[in-house]
This record gives C-alpha cells, structure tokens and sequence, in this order.
C-alpha cells in the first residue's frame, strides 16, 4: 500500500459513504470509513524514522509515510472511528468531509516538500470550511476559511522560499521560515489565540469538529517539528520560539476561556489549549518536551470520541472517566504530557516554563470544574446511548486512563 | 521580456481578481491572474511553464459553468448558496471591493521589498518576475482574508494557487513542470467547487446574475 493508496481510501470510502449509507438508512455504519482507512495505513511499509524533510531543492518527489505517520494515521482513524460511533446523531454529510480531510492529512503527512505540504493543507481546509460554513453559517465558521485557509496560503508562498537544508540563513530563509511558521499556527488556531476555532466550536456539532481536531490538528503538531529540522541551522531556533510562545500565550488564553465558558462548551476549549500547549511543545526544541506534545496528542484521540458529543444518559460515567484523564492528576495521561512539555519548557527558559505552568494550572481547575460538574449539564441531549455504545464509550475512556500508567510505551507503539 | 512589462502586467491581473465578484468572480479571476502571470512564467521557465498558468485559467473556465451544469441537474439540496454573504455586512464608508483594492495597494510596498531583498531561485536580478509572483500571491491571500462568502474564498484559494504554481517555476527553473501544475489545479477545482455548490444550493435565481431581479419579479 502506498501513501496515495490510503488516501485513496479515505477518499473512495468517504465518497461511497456520503452516497450510499442515507438511502439504506445506514448512516451509523460511517465508523466503517476510518476504520478502514486506519487499516490501510497499517498496511503502508516505511523504514524511515520520519515522514519527510523541508525545503525546496527536490520538486514533487515521491510521497513517503515515516512511521510515525503511519502511527498516527491509524491512532487516528481508529479515535474517528470511535467518534462516528459515539456520535449521537448523523446526517449523513460528515463522513464526506472526513473522507476529504483524511486523503487531504495523509498526503501531508506522507509530504517531502512544503509545498505539497502547503497543497494538502489547503484541500484539508478548504474541505473543513465549506462542511462546517454550511453546517452553521456565522462569522465562526467563515473564519475557517479566512485564518486557516490563510495560514494554508502561507504554507504554500513558503514553499517557494525555503531553501534547502544546507542553505545560508538570509533573507529568503528568513521569509520561508517566516511564513511556514504563520501558516502552520494559524491552521492550529494559535493565531488568534485560538480565536477562529473557539468561534467555530461554539456554533457547531461536536462530530463536525472532529476532522480538526483527531486529524488535521495532530498532524500538524507532529509535522511541526520535521518543518522546523528541515530548515537551515540559523532558522530553526526563531521558528520553534515562535511556535513556543504563541503556543503558550494561546494555551494560556484557551484554558482561561475554558474556566469561564458553560460545562457543555468546555472540551472545545480544553482540546484547543491543550493543542497549543503540545505546539509549544514541539517549539521547545527540547526532545522532552516534543516527547509530551505527542502524550498530549494521544491523549486526545482517545478522549475526544467521547467528549467532543454532548452529555447524553448512559455516557455520563464513561464521561467523567475521560475528564478524570484529562485532569492531569497523576497519573493521568494528561499529567504526563503536560509535565513532560513543562520540563521542556523550562529547560527552554524560566519564562516559558511559568507561562507552561499558569496554562497547566488553569487547564487542571478546567477539567477538574468539567469532572465535577453536575449531569444533565448545559449541551446535554435525550439521546440515551445503546449497550454496545455505553461499551465502547467503557472502552474509549478506560484506554485513555490506560494511556497514563504507560504513556512513553504508548507513545513508541504508536509514533516509533 | 522586460521586467517593467511583466510585473505591470502581472499587477493589472492581480487588481483585476482583487475586484471580482460576482458568480464568474472565480473564471475571472483565474483567467486575470493566469495571463497576468503567464510572461513571468515564460520568463524564468519557458513555454510550457508559461502554458502552466494559462491552462489553468482556460481549465477554470470550463470547470465552473460544467460543474454548475452538472449540479444543477441533480434534485436541489438545501445550503449554503456561495454567493451570499456569510456574515451580513456592517453598514461603513468604504464596500468590500474598496476594501480589496486598499489590500491590494498595501501589497504593492510588501511584494516590491520581496522582489528587491529576496533572491529566488537563479534570477536574482529577474525583481519584475518575482515582484509579479508575490504581489499576486498577496492578493490572493488578502481575498481569503477579507472574504464574505464562499465564492471570495474559491477566488482566494484560485489566486494562490496560480500565484503558488508560477513562484515554484521561479525558483525552480525550468524543469519543474509537475509541481506548478498540481499548485495551478487550485483554479479549476475553486472553479469546480464553486460552480458545483452555486449548482447545488440554487435558490431559484442566482443572486449577481444579470437581470435576476427582473426574472423573479411575478
């Protein structure tokens, strides 16, 4: 199986999918697409340690999936699937868009070059926008369109600047990496703050923010950092502290908002902080501190299935085990991924590591607010889930308290 | 070619897509962008690089009547139709297209400092080539910024694309046909995209189109 085979996949199944489940009146066997697109990309051989290289001195070379692309492909598809499954209702049109946003992340997973770096993320979010503009029209979800599609945009003008590896550090390497840089935290919603993601979040399904945050967002947080290697040596360290600090202030920003906003909107905010925490991760430039951002991305694709739908009767439990993991008590699988990004932080500098701290902190009171907080909370549907959903729901929650008493082993088996 | 010629030609295609609007905003603004962006193509690349950005716009013009066509055969759906605006505008001095055209003059100094600092691929000295690479990438990116509906981001991401496509040529020379065709494909599939949700999403009368107000008059 080759990279463009599992794109193929997620394409050709989201397509068939789309058309065919509503007229069987099928529509909650979506699962079955993720599920097989994360198959086929077991089924992708790799020996290298990585997806890819930036730069521009190759054009289109061939498309590679590194292992741990080839991990994450399949954690994901595996966590979408699980979302698809616990989705309270479906209208048939979600898994077309995931089937594009799937083909779209594996091409940019599998990119050796920013510029079909660049080309996938744009079909990724030109796919994500016009699903969620049409799903819920309003400023939110235009600016989807706007910030990610702009931060695509970049990825794309970047391409024609970033020098190879080995180039001097000049002008055009300061514009490629310039511009890399911005596109690459606009599409994760840290430029502004978060902002464009929060406003989509609050005017959207939960399943329909599922293609950002199991797919595009992880890959963007693991590609991050072969971007930043592949850049010459004197652009390498401006690119990871702009990825820090903006990643900071955002996961700041977002864990303050979670604090505030109604329990039903909460997970939202905390995935959003807590992926911005994982960028600043990755910008520590530390290996333990990169090593926490894919904790904390892990993490996520086992609780978002769970908590990215809203509070419904037989799920509650399942619920508060996922919260519980989230928390960062320890050892909870988000304990470990935000202390290793802490120490990453700090072995970056003092300042990073207290902003790390604040954003960690109020994170901790978020979670712990959303664990605490009444059933029948705010966003709640009437919908009770049936036996083989409460199960999987059990399954889903207890992997991810799973995840933290093995969270480096973990990490292995899926990234390599 | 003359340097002067190909970055003035390049701005009038770019300030052409900066003001189209309207349900052929995208094939206008594709085909503007494409002829704007074909000398700087033949420039660095030769003739088929330049054909890169012409094809595209010519691939355009077909994709967006053809798709809307096709979906306008299949039973209509309820949704968004791509011409109306997202957001109801805010009553100001200035309209959208002015505020395009201030975009558009804000990146005439950007992409002049990129022609004149920045050294792409062999042509170091080729400013008018880069200077029209980059001022339509920076319109490009300011439709997408300053977008109301789903059309003005079909017209971003076609912009780019385009613009994308040629700024590879330069700064891979000749020889790097593939990657400029996959950027340029943008066009057609914005152009695709748009005319198949303007398909699609039919309200019985386009909104833009000539004398629509007079055929839904009773």
């Amino acid at each position: 199986m080759t990279p463009l085979g599992v794109a193929g996949v997620w394409l050709v199944s989201g397509i068939g999918s789309a058309l065919l489940l509503p007229r069987v009146r099928r529509r909650r066997l979506a699962w079955v697409v993720p599920a097989l697109a994360a198959a086929s990309a077991l089924l992708v051989g790799s020996t290298s340690a990585w997806s890819g290289r930036a730069g521009s001195g190759e054009t289109v070379s061939a498309l590679t999936l590194g292992r741990p692309a080839i991990g994450l492909l399949a954690a994901a598809g595996l966590a979408v699937a699980a979302a698809l499954a616990l989705s309270p209702v479906l209208d048939g049109g979600e898994v077309l868009c995931l089937g594009m946003v799937g083909a779209a992340v594996t091409l940019l997973l599998a990119a050796s070059t920013p510029l079909v770096y660049g080309l996938a993320a744009c079909l990724a979010l030109a796919a994500l926008s016009i699903r969620w503009i049409g799903a819920a029209p309003g400023p939110g979800t235009l600016a989807a369109g706007r910030v990610g599609g702009l931060g695509a945009a970049a990825v794309v003008g970047a391409a024609a600047f970033v020098p190879p590896a080995g180039g001097a550090f000049e002008p055009r390497a300061v514009l490629g990496g310039s511009l890399l840089v911005a596109g690459i935290a606009a599409m994760l919603g840290l430029v502004p703050l978060g902002g464009w993601l929060a406003g989509a979040a609050a005017s959207l399904r939960g399943i329909d923010l599922v293609p950002w945050v199991l797919l595009l967002a992880p890959a963007l947080v693991v590609t991050s950092g072969v971007l930043s290697a592949g850049l010459v040596v004197g652009g390498q360290i401006p690119f990871n502290n702009v990825l820090l600090v903006l990643g900071l202030v955002s996961a700041t920003y977002g864990a303050f908002r979670a604090l505030r906003c109604d329990p039903g909107a909460r997970y939202a905010r905390v995935v959003i902080a807590d992926l911005a925490l994982a960028a600043a991760g990755t910008g520590t430039y530390h290996a333990i501190g990169r090593s926490g951002s894919l904790v904390i991305v892990l993490s996520h694709l086992l609780t978002a299935p769970l908590l990215l739908h809203p509070a419904r009767p037989g799920l509650g439990r399942q619920r508060r085990v996922a919260w519980l993991a989230l928390t960062g008590v320890p050892p909870t699988p988000a304990f470990w991924g935000r202390f290793l990004v802490l120490l990453g932080a700090f072995a970056a500098s003092p300042l990073a590591g207290a902003a790390a701290l604040l954003a960690v902190a109020l994170l901790f009171f978020a979670s712990v607010g959303a664990l605490t907080a009444p059933e029948g909370a705010p966003g709640a549907t009437g919908l009770a889930a049936g036996r083989a959903t409460r199960w999987l729901g059990w399954a889903v929650a207890l992997l991810a308290i799973a995840l933290g008493l093995a969270p480096q082993a973990a990490a292995r088996a899926v990234f390599g | 070619m003359s340097q002067f010629l190909i970055s003035s030609v390049a701005l009038v295609g770019a300030l052409v897509a900066a003001l189209a609007d309207g349900h052929r905003a995208v094939v206008l603004a594709s085909a503007a962008v494409g002829v704007g962006l074909a000398p700087a193509a033949l420039a660095v690349g030769g003739a088929p690089e330049a054909a890169v950005p012409l094809l595209a716009a010519v691939a355009a013009l077909l994709a967006g009547p053809l798709s809307r066509r096709l979906a306008e055969r299949l039973p209509g759906v309820p949704g968004l139709h791509p011409l109306v605006p997202v957001v109801s505008p805010r009553g100001g001095l200035f309209g959208p297209r002015s505020v395009r055209v201030a975009a558009a003059v804000l990146a005439l100094p950007a992409a002049s400092w990129v022609s004149l600092n920045v050294e792409v691929g062999g042509v170091a000295t080729a400013h008018g080539v880069i200077f029209a690479a980059a001022f339509s990438w920076l319109v490009g990116a300011a439709r997408l910024l300053l977008s109301r509906t789903v059309e003005d981001l079909a017209v971003g991401a076609a912009v780019v694309g385009v613009a994308g496509g040629v700024s590879w040529t330069v700064q891979e020379g000749p020889g790097a046909l593939g990657a400029a065709v996959l950027l340029a494909v943008l066009a057609p599939a914005a152009a695709a995209t748009a005319g198949w949700l303007a398909g699609r999403h039919r309200r019985g009368l386009t909104p833009g189109r000539p004398g629509a107000a007079a055929k839904a008059a009773p």
